[in-house]
């Protein structure tokens, strides 16, 4: 049976004790342009709303299967799957709010997450 | 300027040709991304947070007119319209696609510019004293022997694999407004006994996580034997650097770890096999180089001088932006205008294509077609005419430019940090948005005097935070932004490591620490004292302790 993943499997020192993680999902940038983009279930989506949570051992090793995929297709580089809080599709560190949303000094140029 | 020969020309558009295969090669997958990144890289093509991030070369930050139109042309078709002059005089854009960079780098080609050291473990880009050729107080003009050192280290084969990057910064003036203590080599033009024209030599600085202050390894070298000098510089640092350890592999470290006076006699030793091999610049290719940088046809003095008074005395404003931002030029009749691209609360750096544009234009009204890039992120326009600098600072009101802060507190240097960066731990910009903001008082600056404020958020320092007056660097401690405070540094002539004040203050309480610095100086300080003068007489003490009292 798949388990729960734990708030203990949060990566270290990134609120841990804090943030209860909510999921995980798969993200990277886009080989030719460099876009940052989330895996939906299909495909790479420019849109963290739109990314398959994992909340599961089973759905996250989905998850990284998608991930070298798109990898060894030379669509992905850099990466990754990352911890979400809680209830939401917003990553838990802020390095990731800010991939997901981009340069919040320049908000003109931003992506509207739902959260 | 210098002007690229048919061998400058043919190296940069033969390396664009073998990066447009490259991208071709990767895009179909022939090439990896282990394979391909280091290639991207001695480009200038890194991948950030959001994108690609191309780093352009600017060297020893000296542009034309010509060339800075390019750089317009750049950020409006490839980037987001706006680009980002960094501490170390180049250029950033932030939104690059990778299948589009060939033809980027073939557009940049066509104005001698490229993405060529300003990546990897090799001689970088050099840089100089942005005032270059135009200072007042010059000895010599250090583009001559900048860009013999840009020639020699293109592409050196010797040096293409060092143990770590490697920065050399030249300064003609004993004001060293080039940092060149913090720097793997530092050179500065002297004059020696007899009255000849030398370098002295400081070799073993750095920022990063272990900063320091170079120690100076040779007080005269005469002019014919630098390049000599310094490949045995970077020999001895080749042979012995640390390979095996990422965080001590910089000349810094091989420099304290042996000590200085058994660097030096390394370098001496090497030298001496070196110096007669042919490596040092012939006379010859020195007159040819110098011909480049020789001085304009300046027109005769202060033709509008009396005009220039009356145009003081009449706007407050323009006086003030001529106090702090128009520097004395040697030829009289003439000044440096420096640009502050640090307006009032918005991105220290940054510069959108519509005002590159625009101070292109102004460059080639106004200032003999050149335009300079300073490591505090500012830009320079090295020969305006007297009579013209109430015009142009007009027109860079207009782009939002006219800011009177240059060198004072409002002139804050910050690295792109946790909004950009793929290696920052925190935000830098909004920190330095916000000290600008609460400094905003064009009086109360003005009263505070030289301040500099460097923020960077990590701890490779690209923000120069060690060199700050008020240095900021930005951490993650259990994933917040914490920010702590060093105090004390300077990156002139009298360089220091800026010392850690205390424990970091949070995003909502840093400003407010800054500014309660700022009062305990106003303060204490003696009549006429500048805030680092007050800071060395005063030491941490009086600052901590009223810092802290309510922390």
């Amino acid at each position: 049976m798949a388990h729960e993943i734990e708030p203990s499997e949060v990566s270290a020192g990134r609120r841990a004790g804090k943030v209860v993680t909510g999921g995980k999902i798969a993200t990277g940038n886009r080989l030719r342009d460099g876009v940052v983009i989330y895996f939906d279930g299909k495909e790479w989506v420019p849109d963290v709303d739109k990314a398959k949570v994992a909340h599961t051992a089973e759905d996250e090793a989905a998850l990284k299967g998608a991930l070298d995929a798109a990898v060894k297709a030379n669509h992905l580089i850099d990466a990754a799957v990352i911890d979400l809080v809680q209830n939401e599709t917003k990553p838990a560190r802020l390095r990731e709010q800010i991939r997901a949303v981009g340069p919040t000094v320049r908000l003109d140029l931003a992506r509207r997450p739902n959260w | 300027m210098y002007i690229y020969d048919k061998f400058d020309n043919t190296v940069v558009n033969e390396r664009v040709a073998d990066f447009r295969d490259q991208v071709r090669r990767r895009l179909s997958g022939e090439l990896s991304e282990d394979q391909f990144r280091p290639l991207r890289l001695m480009n200038g093509l890194y991948l950030q947070l959001h994108a690609y991030m191309l780093r352009v070369a600017i060297p020893y930050g000296t542009l034309s007119a010509a060339q800075m139109k390019k750089l317009a042309h750049i950020a409006r078709k490839y980037d987001r319209g706006y680009g980002h002059f960094t501490t170390r005089q180049n250029i950033q854009y932030n939104w690059i696609k990778l299948e589009q960079v060939p033809d980027l780098l073939g557009e940049l080609a066509e104005v001698q510019l490229h993405g060529i050291q300003t990546s990897g473990n090799c001689i970088r880009n050099v840089t100089a004293d942005q005032f270059a050729g135009v200072a007042g107080d010059e000895l010599d003009d250090p583009r001559v022997i900048s860009e013999a050192i840009r020639q020699w280290s293109t592409f050196h084969p010797e040096f293409s694999f060092l143990p770590r990057k490697f920065k050399i910064a030249v300064t003609g003036a004993a004001r060293d407004r080039a940092a060149i203590q913090f720097h793997d080599i530092g050179i500065q033009i002297v004059r020696g006994d007899n009255g000849e024209i030398g370098y002295a030599i400081y070799a073993g600085g750095g920022m990063g996580r272990t900063p320091v202050v170079a120690p100076l390894i040779r007080g005269f070298l005469p002019k014919p034997e630098l390049l000599s000098y310094i490949e045995a510089i970077l020999r001895v640092y080749n042979r012995h650097g640390r390979r095996d350890n990422i965080y001590k592999a910089r000349i810094k470290i091989l420099v304290r770890e042996i000590g200085a006076e058994e660097f030096t006699r390394q370098v001496e030793e090497e030298w001496a096999l070196l110096r007669n091999e042919g490596i040092n610049l012939p006379a010859a290719e020195e007159a040819r180089i110098r011909k480049f940088f020789t001085p304009p046809a300046y027109e005769p003095a202060a033709k509008a001088a009396g005009e220039f008074e009356a145009q003081r005395k009449a706007n407050p404003a323009f006086a003030r932006w001529v106090e702090t931002n128009v520097h004395t030029h040697k030829q009289p009749g003439y000044g440096i205008v420096t640009i502050s691209l640090k307006p009032v609360g918005e991105i220290p750096g940054d510069a959108t294509a519509d005002q590159m544009d625009a101070i292109a234009d102004l460059a080639e009204k106004y200032s003999l077609a050149e335009v300079r890039v300073t490591h505090v992120q500012n830009l320079v326009l090295p020969n305006v005419k007297q009579g013209d600098l109430f015009t142009v600072w007009q027109a860079l009101g207009k782009i939002g430019f006219a800011d009177a802060n240059a060198g004072l507190i409002g002139d804050i240097i910050a690295c792109p940090g946790l909004d950009y960066c793929a290696l920052a731990n925190a935000r830098s910009i909004p920190v330095a948005q916000e000290i600008s903001k609460r400094f905003e008082s064009a009086e109360r600056s003005a009263l505070i005097g030289p301040l500099q404020i460097k923020i960077s958020g990590c701890i490779n320092a690209c923000g120069h935070h060690h060199a700050g007056h008020i240095g900021i660097l930005g951490v993650d401690r259990a994933g917040e932004e914490l920010y702590q405070i060093t105090l004390g540094g300077a990156g002139d002539e009298t360089a220091s490591v800026g010392q850690l004040l205390g424990p970091g203050f949070k995003a909502d309480g840093i400003v407010g620490a800054v500014e309660k610095i700022v009062d305990i100086y106003l303060e204490l300080r003696n009549p006429g004292e500048e805030f680092l003068a007050a800071y060395r007489r005063l030491g941490p003490a009086p600052f901590k302790e009223r810092l802290y009292a309510s922390h």
